[in-house]
């Protein structure tokens, strides 16, 4: 691991000093500021600063939460667990990055739902003296807790031991598998569990979630390798050009195809239903106030526009592999939205205290100033977490796993 | 002629009397009678006031539907409150137990569990759950009188009450301590709803809702017990309830739907005003 060694002072060198990286930090700093404004308004105000209403009681917040945690969750399975869980050595030089990234895609996940609980300081305790085992939401705390402590461990094996047991690595990486599997399938069953809401789908929610999750995990670790290396030669080094163009952009345009057949299929199914209520709420949020943001972003410049970028060859070069997988991040993050608030916007009853038949929420600037807090804590954990760790250094294998290096290498030059 | 018949208000407190709330097995429901209610909205204005609700939240509300043109419209008017559901889907999804199947089998809510995730509101297919964006009552501490020298601001009347803001603040309500069912004091960052007025229940009163109703168009009592009042109707009419499809089970029931057209005479001995 000679390229691990120096690792920390390579890229401390690398650190650029120039002008653009004081606006990065200076521009991290401002979304920390609007962020924590947000956070403690809410904090200290209550809920009462979000725009939610008693029938849209999820909006934008719970959308970003789930966009954060799947994008850690589709990180770890879709990226890490391939090099750390199956030996497929090619993707060894993003394992690192990866499950720091999913650490802190967590950690801003978390913190945005927090922020938007009605009892924050209690959430810990009561999930702990006070446990339901009935809902998919306990069990999908507890999985995500143990998926947290299951990266933290794969980090430090990575970054403290020079030879770390390859039993308990393995271990460790069959855990921080299963678990974002099982906790991202208990966070669609939130969703899939309200029968009173067709629109999530039942148990599809459940595997629609994970799929997209790959998919915005993929993006993103595509995009902040590529941006890193721009920046860092020691990046450069050990990221070849062929992984992100080769593999990572045709894997991102797949996995876009088949978030488009999944969204698309959850539309028109939802468009002929017989349920009026379920038709209304596909029409609401495809052809009515929402539709800019759930088709044009979500759909057309998040999925289709990245997926024919990354089917043509010309354009399946690194800065295309990039603007694909910033797309389809925004266009995630809008495909949450639609996903979270597309169940709630047809009114359940013409109750006279509600809005009847559609129910209207827009979120609050509170509400994007929490987001906000949340891209900022990301933005500025990775800042921090580049300098302090060589995100660099390549997982260790043992030798059975280094041969299979050569099989695998040999198998990518068969796809080309 | 035999004496006055006892009020069905009178008949149905009795039965609280005799029961014994704490009881396993009871199974408390409420009967509405479609063609008595007369959509006077005195149940809304008895909850409002019994739980003390600020304006937007309703235990109690209704739904109206108004269909075709006219001469030839509907209108039904239908009360609607908790339904106390059998296979309740909010305390299914409730992460930390705060929403529960209690006493009398009625749906509880635990304030001090409760972690405002908002799972309950997104599971209930009724919306009969609300959420304290805000403390409930802020207007006791508002500095401002109604009328300028006319009227006492509200801050101003907390202080000549003596109001103790440790123990008891202003909107303290003693009637929700009787036992460690309900919150005395109503706050922000939880979510709310009807729980057959669990207070009063303890203390064999009748809810409000059904105390309050001109027209006994609300039956209330134990479905387990077979002499029961609302065993009694419900063996007379057809029940009906919200969303069936929904499998929730609810122990709302409604019966002889207002429908100009029909009217459901019942069988047996006569019933409701036959």
């Amino acid at each position: 691991m000679s390229g691990a060694a120096g690792g920390i002072s390579e890229l401390l060198d690398d650190v650029p000093s120039s002008r653009r990286y004081y606006a990065w930090l200076a521009f991290v700093a401002v979304g920390l500021l609007i962020g924590a404004y947000g956070v403690l308004t809410t904090l200290i105000q209550g809920t009462t600063t979000l725009g939610l209403t008693d029938q849209v009681p999820w909006g934008i917040l719970i959308s970003t939460y789930v966009f954060f945690a799947l994008l850690s969750t589709g990180i770890c399975i879709g990226i890490t667990s391939l090099s750390s869980v199956f030996g497929l050595s090619k993707y060894d030089p993003l394992v690192k990055r990866g499950i720091f990234l999913s650490l802190i895609t967590l950690a801003a996940g978390g913190l945005v739902i927090m922020a938007g609980l009605g009892q924050p300081f209690r959430a810990i305790p009561q999930m702990l003296l006070s446990p339901n085992p009935a809902a998919p939401m306990w069990w999908m705390i507890v999985l995500y807790s143990i998926y947290g402590g299951a990266l933290v461990a794969e980090f430090a094996l990575i970054d403290r031991f020079e030879e770390p047991s390859e039993t308990v690595s393995k271990t460790v990486a069959v855990v921080a598998l299963v678990a974002p599997i099982l906790a991202g399938a208990m966070l669609g069953a939130i969703f899939g569990t309200a029968e009173a809401r067709p629109y999530y789908g039942g148990m599809f929610a459940s595997v629609f979630l994970l799929v997209t999750a790959v998919a915005s995990g993929v993006a993103l670790i595509a995009a902040v390798t590529i941006v890193e290396r721009k920046f860092s030669s020691a990046t450069q080094a050990v990221v070849p050009e062929e992984l992100i163009t080769n593999t990572l952009g045709k894997y991102l345009g797949v996995m876009a195809a088949a978030v488009l057949l999944l969204t698309a299929l959850r539309h028109v199914f939802g468009l002929v239903a017989t349920s009026d209520s379920l038709a209304l709420a596909h029409q609401e949020m495809l052809f009515g106030g929402m539709g800019l943001w759930s088709v044009g972003v979500g759909m057309l410049l998040g999925l289709l526009v990245p997926m024919a970028l990354m089917a043509y060859p010309k354009t399946r070069t690194v800065n295309g592999v990039l603007a694909a997988s910033t797309l389809v991040l925004v266009g995630m993050f809008a495909s949450r939205f639609e996903f979270v608030v597309g169940g709630q916007i047809t009114a359940l009853t013409a109750d006279n205290f509600h809005e009847f038949p559609v129910a209207s929420y827009v979120p609050s600037a509170t509400e994007f100033a929490i987001v906000i807090a949340g891209i900022a804590l990301f933005a500025m954990l990775y800042t921090v977490g580049r300098e302090l760790f060589d995100l660099n250094e390549l997982p260790h294998h043992e030798e059975e796993t280094m041969t299979h290096t050569e099989a695998v290498t040999d198998g990518g030059q068969d796809d080309e | 002629m035999s004496s006055e018949p006892e009020s069905l208000d009178a008949q149905m407190t009795a039965e609280l009397e005799n029961g014994d709330l704490d009881d396993e097995g009871v199974d408390l429901s409420m009967v509405i009678d479609l063609q008595r209610c007369t959509g006077c909205a005195a149940c809304n204005m008895g909850c409002a006031s019994e739980n003390n609700l600020q304006e937007g939240m309703a235990y109690s509300s209704r739904i109206i539907k108004t269909e075709g043109q006219f001469p030839n419209v509907s209108y039904e008017y239908t009360p609607t409150l908790c339904n106390q559901c059998e296979d309740a889907p909010c305390a299914e999804g409730c992460p930390t137990k705060a929403l529960y199947k209690g006493k009398g089998n009625i749906t509880m809510h635990d304030h001090e569990k409760c972690i405002g995730c908002k799972a309950c509101m997104v599971n209930c297919p009724y919306d009969e759950i609300y959420l304290n964006k805000e403390d409930p009552h802020p207007t006791w501490e508002i500095e401002e009188a109604a009328i300028e020298n006319g009227t006492a601001t509200p801050k101003q009347v907390k202080e000549r009450a003596g109001v103790d803001e440790e123990n008891a603040p202003a909107y303290y309500n003693p009637n929700r301590e009787v036992s460690d069912s309900e919150h005395p004091t109503r706050y922000k960052g939880v979510v709310e709803k009807c729980n057959f007025c669990v207070h009063r229940l303890e203390e064999n009163e009748l809810p409000r809702c059904v105390e309050e109703c001109p027209c006994e168009a609300r039956i209330f009592g134990d479905l387990n017990d077979p002499d029961s009042k609302v065993n009694e109707i419900l063996g007379q009419y057809n029940e009906d309830v919200l969303k069936e499809d929904e499998g929730t089970q609810p122990k709302v029931k409604y019966v002889r739907d207002y429908n100009g057209g029909s009217y459901e005479a019942g069988v047996g001995e006569p019933g409701l005003s036959d």
